[in-house]
């Protein structure tokens, strides 16, 4: 057979598109070192962001994704306690708990000293200056301006300091108002380090806004030269600086090695014989570097995880049956995942819930049908189902471990009894659901879950003849349907913004009708008297008592129901230490400690 | 009389059609996707919202268990079937709102010509401008999610590559002599287009309604896999889209039992459209077929003639 000799020029092409094709692979695959391995001098924490944040300039966020980057990035007045639970609130930029002088009005603040700010191109020489009160009453005007911050102030401000609500109307009608030149009754500087601040009222839950990551404090050097960049980069004194941002790549935060923040001393009995206790009182942060790439699919994350990759994971709902399972003592990891990582399960801090919109003429009207809806859904066999058991039902709308739910509470939902349902339907006028047209709820998204959660339902309702059917909504779409008050029941849910029954009380207060917060717009004078008059009132028996009537009422008139809160179940590799979980912080990152050896020997 | 060539087209397909294994094979598996969406239709299928057994229960030599259990205990072979009935129903719907409306688009563009054709031109351009999966989700976020929603929105964009052939089968037909003759008898336009043009390029619209019914399908099935198709029912989409986080537990016979459903279906499609187009598309028929019967050339010299 004739064969073609071919020079090696002519074949020049094929060889650089070969040769190309080799590196492109090979590059990414064999040359990039995995993070940690071998260098065992700087810690690096390994973990990811699930979502985008929205913006890191501390008053213009109020979400979850934001919250974990800007808390690392800047401080809070106060903070809670890592370890202690209840949560408790700590003094963080401050020498004690404000004091409260006789007036029950007036709070006093003391700064501790010497706190600095991070090194940056914005203050004279690049030198990060010391944290004064100017600061913190500049943060707080900054964090009422109305053109800065249109989100969290009426949750976190609105009503409670004297002169405030008046600040920020000004700010409405002038864009670029000089903070200096306006002065607010309610915040007062006495000297550099101490400021008091007057509340319209006494009330004992103002202090925990203090806590809350849109109230960090800020410099105004950093304001004036940066501006709407700081939605991307951040000057404050928190225990890390943000060393890369890219908006879809890996976050770096470098730590700050002038933080003022120690290690807790105090812990709940059992955190001594965990070992959480063995840093105590040492400097923080413990961690060098922080790395948070952006992973929103669950299971490249749960595969990276796995492979040592990240450092810790929450577990989801498709991998927990592989994975864990839970009996009667709490939730375990199967032998094979039980010698390389630890498990932990926390409560979380909200609850889930479907509102009837008593708008709505047919439910509005008629309490004994929705005493049936009640009784028709079985809670208890939801959580089983469809969240692996990681989830409780509730008897009033407050997640256990907040100030004034059930745990401290006396309060009994209704038990799931199809007969009881029926009765009652029967008694609203639809016996066997007979006449009873179908009814909408509403979702804010589509996810499989929810479509799967939506199909359980249908199938409970359907059981004493009511007939559900679904509208499913982008977010947006929904909270614009809900603020119009134009929906019969909706799927919802409430995080903690504070760890105070309040907080969830207060979504069915009649002055937060719809386009507030009570989206159902429930109204009953004896509640709101019972939710003014609990408001103010620091927490003990006598708050819970009127809690307890509440949540009576709350049963009786069911503007919602099916109340559940989630278990957070997660896994962290063995080399990571003073881990336990604290759903009060938006991170806590810095008083994470990494076996530095043992990783290094681990992704080995 | 073209009417006699154009059934004896039809006639003569349909028994080289008949000749094909594979494709009478095809159709019978369409008829039966068909029944089957028939008798959902009629409510006639078992109802799959009942629990059959124990959830996630593995497939077993029983009817309702054939191809397991999902998460709720209901039969995946059930839900299957009922997802068949919402895929048919939209290939159908869809394909009869587009197919009309890219006909008679198509035929007004290509006899008119003029301001007519280059309004219809502007139009279908724009139209295939935008990508289409994102088009009907921006048309189904305007006028709200559902069948009858995406089904609104998939006919209204899918006529283009219809509307694209007939115009230049119409502008190649309106100049032929019958056209001609049939003006010259003092038909008018209506006429013509309808009773002398049309019958002669319909078989264009019979092949892209078989291929729109296909795409309807698998439209549907990413639409709603995206969130934004089937709210409230049984839909292949949305089986499929439970089914991602179900394999990771080792669940696999959700998505088994879907991915057969729709492949057999779309492979049917596929293989009748391509069999559709050999027999139809005179182009794709060799000559000596057509030499069998009267020749498109004696047709048309007839009419001629006659006139």
């Amino acid at each position: 057979m004739a064969v073609q000799k071919i020079s090696i020029w002519q074949k020049t092409p094929q060889l650089v598109l070969s040769a190309l094709l080799i590196a492109t692979v090979a590059v990414p695959l064999g040359c990039r070192p995995r993070d940690g391995v071998g260098n065992t001098d700087v810690k690096v924490l390994n973990y990811f962001r699930g979502a985008t944040y929205k913006s890191l300039d501390p008053p213009k966020q109020f979400d979850v994704a934001s919250a974990e980057i800007v808390e690392n990035v800047y401080d809070t007045l106060l903070d809670y306690h890592y370890l202690k639970r209840p949560y408790e609130l700590v003094p963080n930029l401050l020498e004690a708990m404000p004091e409260l002088g006789e007036d029950k009005l007036t709070y006093t603040f003391q700064l501790r000293k010497g706190i600095k700010f991070h090194d940056d191109p914005c203050f004279p020489g690049g030198k990060g200056r010391e944290l004064t009160a100017d600061d913190v009453i500049y943060t707080i005007k900054r964090f009422s301006d109305a053109n800065v911050n249109p989100q969290s102030y009426p949750a976190l401000l609105q009503n409670r300091i004297k002169g405030l609500d008046a600040f920020r109307e000004k700010t409405r009608n002038q864009k670029d108002l000089d903070y200096a030149q306006e002065s607010v009754e309610g915040l007062e500087k006495i000297d550099s380090h101490t400021f008091k601040i007057v509340m319209t009222e006494p009330d004992p839950l103002l202090l925990m806004s203090f806590a809350s990551s849109p109230l960090s404090i800020m410099p105004q050097e950093a304001v004036d030269k940066y501006g709407k960049d700081l939605d991307h980069r951040g000057v404050g004194t928190g225990p890390y600086r943000l060393a890369q941002n890219p908006r879809r790549g890996e976050i770096v935060l470098k730590k700050n090695p002038n933080y003022h923040g120690t290690y807790p001393t105090e812990g709940e009995p059992e955190d001594q014989d965990k070992g959480l206790l063995d840093r105590a009182g040492d400097p923080l942060p413990f961690i060098d570097e922080v790395r948070l790439p952006l992973i929103e699919e669950a299971q490249p994350r749960m595969l990276k995880f796995r492979n040592g990759e990240f450092d810790w994971i929450g577990i989801d709902r498709d991998n927990f049956p592989n994975m864990a399972y839970k009996d009667d003592k709490g939730f375990h990891l199967k032998e094979e995942f039980a010698q390389k990582f630890d498990i932990y399960a926390v409560d979380a801090l909200s609850s889930f819930y479907i509102t009837i919109n008593f708008r709505d003429e047919l439910l509005g009207q008629n309490k004994a049908l929705r005493q049936a809806l009640a009784y028709a859904v079985d809670t208890q066999a939801f959580i089983d189902k469809m969240s692996n058991g990681r989830g409780h039902a509730l008897n009033t709308i407050v997640p256990l471990p907040i100030a004034g739910s059930e745990e401290s509470v006396s309060a009994q939902w209704y038990p799931h009894n199809l007969q009881q349902a029926k009765a009652k339907l029967q008694e609203a006028g639809y016996p066997d659901g007979k006449g009873l047209p179908p009814l909408v709820m509403l979702y804010g998204s589509a996810t499989p879950q929810i479509r799967q959660s939506h199909e359980f339902l249908r199938a409970q309702l359907a059981k004493v003849g009511i007939e559900l059917k679904a509208e499913f909504l982008t977010f947006s779409d929904y909270l614009r349907r809900k603020e119009a008050g134009s929906f019969q029941i909706a799927s919802s849910g409430w995080g903690a913004d504070y760890p105070d029954a309040e907080n969830f009380y207060q979504l069915f207060y009649s002055p937060n009708k719809a386009p507030g917060p009570n989206a159902g717009s429930y109204s009953n004078p004896e509640y709101d008297r019972l939710y003014e008059q609990m408001r103010r009132m620091p927490p003990g028996p006598e708050r819970n008592q009127i809690i307890e009537k509440m949540a009576a009422l709350f049963k009786e008139d069911v503007p919602a129901f099916f109340l559940t809160t989630p278990i957070t179940v997660g896994m962290h590799q063995k080399w990571l230490l003073n881990m336990k979980r604290n759903l009060m912080l938006g991170s806590h990152f810095q008083f994470l400690d990494i076996d530095a050896e043992a990783k290094a020997k681990g992704l080995e | 009389m073209p009417r006699v060539y154009i059934n004896h087209l039809y006639w003569e397909a349909a028994q080289k059609l008949s000749r094909r294994r594979l494709v009478v094979i095809c159709f019978g598996v369409i008829a039966v996707y068909v029944l089957v969406a028939l008798l959902g239709v009629f409510n006639l299928l078992p109802d799959y919202q009942t629990r059959v057994a124990t959830g996630y229960e593995a497939p077993s030599f029983e009817l309702a268990k054939l191809l397991g259990t999902d998460i709720f205990g209901r039969s995946v072979l059930y839900k299957i079937l009922a997802g068949t009935k919402t895929a048919m129903l939209i290939g159908v719907l869809v394909t009869s709102i587009s197919v009309p409306i890219g006909v008679i688009l198509g035929a007004l563009a290509g006899y008119y010509g003029g301001f007519v054709d280059v309004g219809i031109v502007w139009l279908y351009t724009v139209i295939s401008s935008v990508p289409y999966i994102l088009m009907v989700i921006a048309i189904s976020y305007v006028i709200g999610k559902g069948l009858i929603a995406i089904c609104l929105a998939m006919g209204l964009l899918g006529w283009v590559g219809l509307c694209r052939l007939i115009r230049s089968e119409v502008l190649k037909t309106r100049n032929l002599e019958y056209v001609a003759a049939a003006r010259v008898i003092g038909a008018n336009d209506f006429q013509i287009i309808f009773s002398h043009i049309l019958p002669n390029v319909v078989h264009l619209a019979i092949i892209s309604a078989s291929l729109q019914i296909l795409g309807a399908i698998k439209s549907e099935v990413i639409l709603t896999f995206l969130g934004v198709g089937i709210q409230d029912g049984a839909s292949w989409g949305s089986m499929i889209s439970d089914a991602t986080g179900e394999l990771v537990q080792g669940i696999w016979w959700p998505l088994a039992g879907v991915v057969f459903a729709m492949f057999l279906i779309i492979y049917a499609l596929n293989v009748v459209s391509d069999a559709l187009r050999d027999a139809l598309d005179p182009k794709l028929r060799g000559t000596t077929e057509v030499a069998d019967g009267e020749s498109q050339v004696g047709v048309k010299e007839a009419v001629v003639q006659k006139a």
